[in-house]
């Protein structure tokens, strides 16, 4: 049973999401309350899995009651909607919520996004995992990457292009661009097809905010003991990300579904800086994969319930990501757990992970390929493996030289 | 044959004087005989006689007593004395008295004669002598009375004569002077080394044959003396004093010179096409003239700070010349004392430092190598602008009164010329400057007629200059103005003010267009008016562009509040869109059931022999599908529904409407009438979002509140303001905590000649230090993305300058701001160039028609 909490000043916007929601059965319990203070209340009196409110409301404003309840309850669900798309009203609320939702909303999509993120979190049985997961607002980043942007966004000449370029060379503000840009926190949701680009969607201005006012990317000065070089590991994820882009577009013909693998590709170590971010965690995982001389993801797997690839694609549930992303990445590994009729971002995250290497099990331009599962094999044309190179992004020069 | 001699006999005894005539006539001597001796001595008198033989005894006077008086009247006569008795005595006294001869009775006629004959001799050698004497006098006072030296040279060089003149010349002494060598006199009394004759070489080489000496300067004029042989003997030299004739004469030439280079300075400005040229020629004219080494001129540089050598001519010597080149003069305490003084000269005495206040003066002649120098200040709108300067390398005579006024003269020709130069040039530029201006300048006298118009009038009014000139500028009036408008322009123009304003005029196609004017009238130094200048500018493209910034201004406000009107949209239109599902699904809902009803219903009889059997469940079929389709819920709902959704839709209409009312375009110049009421009620709506969550409307409005003429953009821009700030400064004591909601209070009032509009809040205030800031343009406290600081001053310029209201602010720190807008209700006049354009009666209508 999902306990969702809706908050809105305009009564006959809770009176009409009551009614549009009447038949819905016992899975969902429902509180519709008409001030953030009622809210808080309520958040204190029982627990909730999903907190969706207003932001402009008289009184205290939906904006401070997600601050608050990211503060204070961060293993709820945040959402926000509003009708309201002044920017600077949401800057604030990056870190905080999950989701923003722009009115006017069909309540049938707010609905399945809210099951959706529910589902996803339901898959999490750890409860740091989902505290963890739930409650990090801010993703870490290269300090050097986000001096190197500061820098740029300080530049009155800024170059939009090069700003975008720089957010794309770290994992953490790929994928942090991606969340707001994904969301309708400017009143828009777009579809993108990489970081770059939503930066240069985003705009300088909004780039500054969060960079300067809401602290969306948290530099890693110190990388946790055990950590593995972000710089190494985001070369890699580009790597997967480019080649499953181009496998996608190759064996698919299909641009969403190459702009889907390309996203997932690069989401994937989303996981991993989540679990750095928990430096006990990390810690703990990566003594135990080192003491027992097993890969990383079966550790986790064993410790965590989920690999990091998953939790990203938990990541990405929450964050309301399209769902072949998601799907992309919990089913990289397990490509047949997945139900496969053509050959989908799935398919290419998981054939690029076969080319270019699982992070950690070989070097970067390794190219090992048996691994590649019978049934993606199935989907391809007689032939098409045998140059797998072909499909290999190349390494990206401008990117070792703009970091070292 | 000589003249006879003529004799006259004195004798007091007729017989003897008698015989003595005949005798002597016989012997062919013109002969007359009287008795007495007065009678004869008046006819010596009377007439000339050579001889008197005169008798010593008579008695009325005797011969000594004649002889007497013939010696003291100078008598010229030559007497001989006879008498009867020999006295040795008295014939000794006879010769001391003059006699000539003593002679005894019995005369021999033939010793008479040969007597006769020698006195005759003698008294013509006196005679002659006498005559001798009488020239060399004369020709001595006239020798004496020269002007000029004589003097009369053996060939030895000795002075044989000299007059008077000379003598003075010299200083010395006639009679120190002859006989006396001339060349030694001038060396012993005249210190002269040289021989001043024959070996002079001026003398020589002087075409004139001129000679310097004793201060003057003279004509020398020589000429030989000869014996009668013809034998030279010595030289005669006569000097003739020039010096005077020859200073008038030279005076006269450099008269005639002067009055020369004067009009050949004058001509060399005269149709001057090189002014360079004609300095050059002019300098090197009065250098010649004056006999400088250098003449030149300095000038201020175009930047003003510094004088640089413009032109400079010089004589030949000068090169030799060790002078400073010009940029290492100082010229400093020259340019100082010729802003002072009309000339300045300079002369590097050489004997003694010159006074001190002339030192710095000589060093700057010095630093230009002369030793004399004159400069003439040339002043152009009284200002130096540079200076004449001649200068001479040597101390030689003093510069004259005439080459000082041909100087003056020349540096007057010059300045003027510069001057002319000056402001030809500046006339050029201004002629350029009026030739392609994109400003159509016109020029009429006070008929008025049109005497100039520029190119660029040409290009805004289609006409030509041909066809402009003469014509009188109604050329290109539209019609589209009243005649006192014109009134009003004349008025203000005619009274000598300056009028400002635009004009709907035509142009010569016909098309109209809109020109901001500027008319000057243009005055004699006596006050009368001679002319107008207009200063047009085509202003049509202009007006659209600015119709265009506003329309901008107010879509950017719109855009500032398109945030809070799409949140004011936005909520409506979800539980709009959330009611029509639920209604959908009711529908599906409730069709459903009166699907089944019909259904049993048909299965059943009609109407219903008995009633529906009661099954286990305690109902039958339809109440157990009632009960499943909630039909209670619906029934309560669907109304609610429907209910909120026509409220929504309401809503979003309202807020469409007020926002199509609000930004309504209103380019033009005209005005429209506007209810302020309703208009204040649109803006309210519009601006909803930026109030509603701070504060409460309180509306008191004056329902008698008349229409209002005036541009609807403008005034609800200006509403809107105020709303916003008011909304703003609520919002921060929000922040502040003092209360959650604060209160904006909008009042309206008809005054008798006003309508008045106050705005008020219980906001923060404004401090008082700031009161008089807030209307100017980017004056801001907010901060950066909640105001542009532009909001006020565009209020201002709507309501104060576009509207002819007036707009006050009291303001307390802490207790809120009230803003009062009066509008005038009398439609204001039109202000000069702001005319009432011929459409705006048409444009009326299609208002109302919108407003219905």
């Amino acid at each position: 049973m999902t306990t969702i909490l809706l908050v809105d000043d305009e009564q006959n916007v809770l009176n009409a999401m009551r009614r549009s929601l009447f038949d819905l059965n016992e899975s969902h319990a429902l509180h519709f309350v008409p001030n953030a203070d009622q809210a808080l209340r309520l958040l204190e009196q029982q627990p909730v899995d999903v907190l969706l409110s207003d932001i402009r409301m008289p009184g205290m404003s939906g904006e401070e009651l997600l601050l608050k309840a990211y503060h204070h309850h961060p293993e709820v669900l945040r959402f926000g909607i509003s009708g309201y798309s002044k920017r600077e009203t949401s800057i604030a609320l990056i870190n905080a919520v999950h989701q923003f939702f722009a009115k006017p909303c069909d309540i049938d999509h707010l609905l399945h996004s809210i099951d959706r993120a529910c589902d996803g979190r339901d898959r999490i049985s750890h409860p740091d995992l989902r505290r963890l997961v739930l409650g990090t607002g801010a993703l870490p980043v290269q300090a050097q990457s986000l001096r190197r942007l500061t820098k740029e966004l300080n530049n009155p000449q800024a170059c939009i292009d090069r700003i975008g370029r720089l957010v794309s060379q770290d994992a953490g503000m790929s994928a942090k661009v991606l969340q707001v840009v994904n969301s309708a926190f400017f009143g828009l949701c777009r579809h993108v097809s990489s970081a770059a680009e939503a930066a240069v969607m985003l705009g300088p201005e909004i780039l500054r905010a969060m960079v300067h006012t809401t602290d969306s990317f948290q530099p890693l000065e110190k990388l946790p003991a055990g950590s593995v070089d972000l710089h190494h590991m985001w070369q890699w994820a580009v790597q997967i990300g480019d080649t499953a882009y181009n496998l996608a577009l190759h064996f698919s013909r299909n641009r969403h579904a190459a702009d889907h693998a390309l996203i997932a590709g690069n989401l994937i170590p989303i996981g991993l800086l989540l679990l750095m971010h928990d430096p006990g965690l990390w810690h703990e995982i990566t003594s135990q994969a080192q003491l027992q001389a097993r890969p990383l993801c079966q550790v986790e797997r064993d410790y965590l319930g989920l690999t990091h690839t998953e939790i990203a694609a938990v990541l990405a549930d929450i964050w309301g990501f399209p769902e072949p992303v998601a799907a992309a990445l919990r089913y990289a590994h397990h490509p047949e757990a997945h139900p496969l009729q053509e050959f989908d971002a799935v398919c290419a995250v998981h054939m690029a992970l076969s080319i270019v290497g699982q992070f950690g099990a070989c070097s970067i331009k390794g190219l090992p390929c048996g691994q590649l599962h019978p049934a993606v094999r199935a989907l391809l044309p007689h032939g098409a493996f045998d140059a797998p190179a072909d499909f290999l992004a190349p390494f990206d020069e401008e990117l070792v030289h703009a970091t070292h | 044959m000589s003249a006879p001699i003529k004799v006259i006999v004195v004798d007091d005894e007729l017989n003897t004087r008698l015989a003595l005539e005949r005798s002597l006539i016989g012997q062919g001597v013109q002969c007359r005989s009287v008795a007495d001796g007065h009678e004869a001595l008046q006819a010596l008198r009377e007439s000339d006689f050579d001889v008197a033989i005169i008798d010593l005894c008579m008695p009325q006077m005797n011969g000594i007593e004649m002889l007497k008086t013939i010696r003291n009247e100078g008598l010229r006569v030559v007497p001989i004395i006879f008498t009867g008795m020999a006295h040795l005595d008295k014939a000794i006294e006879s010769m001391k008295l003059g006699a000539f001869d003593f002679l005894q009775k019995p005369i021999d006629i033939n010793q008479l004669m040969l007597t006769v004959q020698r006195a005759n001799e003698h008294s013509r050698a006196l005679r002659h002598s006498d005559q001798l004497n009488h020239l060399v006098n004369q020709a001595d006072a006239i020798f004496d009375a020269s002007p000029d030296m004589i003097l009369a040279l053996d060939l030895n060089g000795r002075i044989v004569q000299c007059n008077r003149r000379f003598a003075q010349c010299v200083g010395l002494h006639r009679m120190a002077l002859i006989g006396h060598n001339w060349n030694a006199i001038m060396k012993d009394h005249l210190n002269w080394s040289d021989d001043c004759f024959d070996t002079s070489p001026q003398l020589e080489s002087n075409p004139r044959n001129t000679i310097r000496i004793f201060g003057g300067h003279y004509i020398h004029h020589q000429s030989e003396i000869a014996h009668p042989n013809g034998q030279v003997w010595g030289t005669i030299h006569v000097l003739r004093d020039i010096t005077e004739l020859e200073r008038a004469e030279f005076l006269l030439r450099r008269r005639l010179e002067f009055e020369q280079v004067v009009s050949q300075v004058s001509s060399h400005f005269i149709g001057v096409v090189n002014l360079d040229d004609a300095i050059n020629a002019t300098l090197a004219k009065i250098g010649s003239a004056s006999h400088a080494d250098r003449v030149f001129i300095y000038q201020m540089n175009k930047m003003g700070d510094d004088f640089c050598l413009t032109h400079d001519w010089h004589t030949s010597d000068w090169n030799q010349m060790a002078g400073a080149t010009p940029a290492e003069v100082t010229l400093a305490p020259l340019i100082e004392a010729l802003t002072h003084e009309h000339e300045v000269q300079i002369h590097i005495a050489h004997d003694g430092p010159p006074a001190p206040a002339e030192t710095t003066l000589c060093e700057v002649a010095r630093a230009l190598g002369l030793v004399s120098l004159i400069a003439f200040p040339i002043f152009i709108k009284h200002r130096l602008h540079g200076f004449l300067a001649l200068g001479r390398l040597s101390s030689g005579p003093r510069w004259l009164e005439e080459d000082l006024a041909l100087l003056r003269i020349t540096a007057g020709v010059i300045r003027s010329a510069l001057e002319r130069e000056t402001s030809e040039m500046l006339q050029r530029m201004l002629t350029e400057a009026i030739n392609h201006t994109d400003e159509g300048i016109i020029i009429t006298d006070t008929q008025p007629r049109i005497q100039y118009v520029n190119p660029a009038y040409e290009k805004i009014s289609g006409y030509s200059a041909e066809e402009a000139l003469g014509k009188n500028p109604k050329l290109v009036q539209s019609g589209l103005h009243s005649p006192e408008f014109y009134e009003n322009l004349y008025q203000t123009i005619s009274q000598g003010r300056v009028w400002r304003g635009r004009f709907l005029n035509r142009r010569k196609d016909g098309t109209v267009f809109e020109e901001a004017s500027t008319i000057s009238p243009v005055r004699k130094p006596n006050g009368e008016i001679t002319n107008y200048v207009a200063v047009k500018r085509d202003v049509t493209d202009q007006v659209r562009l600015e119709a265009r910034v506003r329309m901008a201004q107010k879509l950017e406000s719109i855009g500032q509040l398109a945030a809070g009107i799409a949140h004011e949209i936005n909520t409506p239109t979800q539980y709009i869109g959330d009611n029509v599902r639920f209604l959908r699904k009711s529908t599906d809902v409730l069709l459903g059931l009166l699907h089944s009803i019909i259904t049993v219903c048909e299965q059943s009889e009609y109407p219903p022999a008995a009633p529906p059997e009661v099954d286990d469940t305690g109902g039958n079929d339809i109440q157990r599908m009632v009960h499943d389709s909630r039909l209670d819920y619906l029934a309560h709902e669907i109304p609610l529904a429907i209910q909120q959704s026509i409220e929504g839709i309401e809503q979003v209409t309202r807020i469409v409407k007020a926002l199509r009312e609000f930004s309504y375009p209103n380019d033009k110049l005209s005005k429209i009438p506007l209810d302020l009421n309703r208009a204040l009620d649109n803006t309210l709506t519009v601006s909803r979002n930026e109030w509603k969550y701070v504060a409460e409307i309180e509306r008191d409005y004056d329902p008698d509140l008349a229409s209002y003429f005036c541009s609807p953009g403008d005034l609800n821009q200006a509403f809107l303001n105020l709303i916003v700030n008011a909304a703003h400064a609520i919002e921060d004591k929000v922040k502040s905590g003092a209360f959650e909601q604060g209160r904006l209070t909008i009042t309206t009032r008809q005054l008798p000649e006003h309508a008045e509009i106050r705005i008020g809040d219980n906001g923060i205030g404004i401090p008082p230090e700031l009161l008089e800031k807030i209307f100017d343009p980017f004056f801001t406290t907010k901060e950066v993305g909640r105001g542009t600081g532009q909001g006020l001053s565009i209020t201002y310029a709507a309501i104060v300058e576009k509207h002819k209201g007036t707009i006050d602010v009291e303001s307390r720190v802490g207790e809120g701001t009230t803003f009062v807008i009066k509008l005038p209700l009398l439609h204001p006049s039109p202000a000069p160039g702001d005319p009432q354009t011929p459409q705006s009666t048409t444009e009326l209508s299609t208002i109302s028609g919108v407003n219905r």
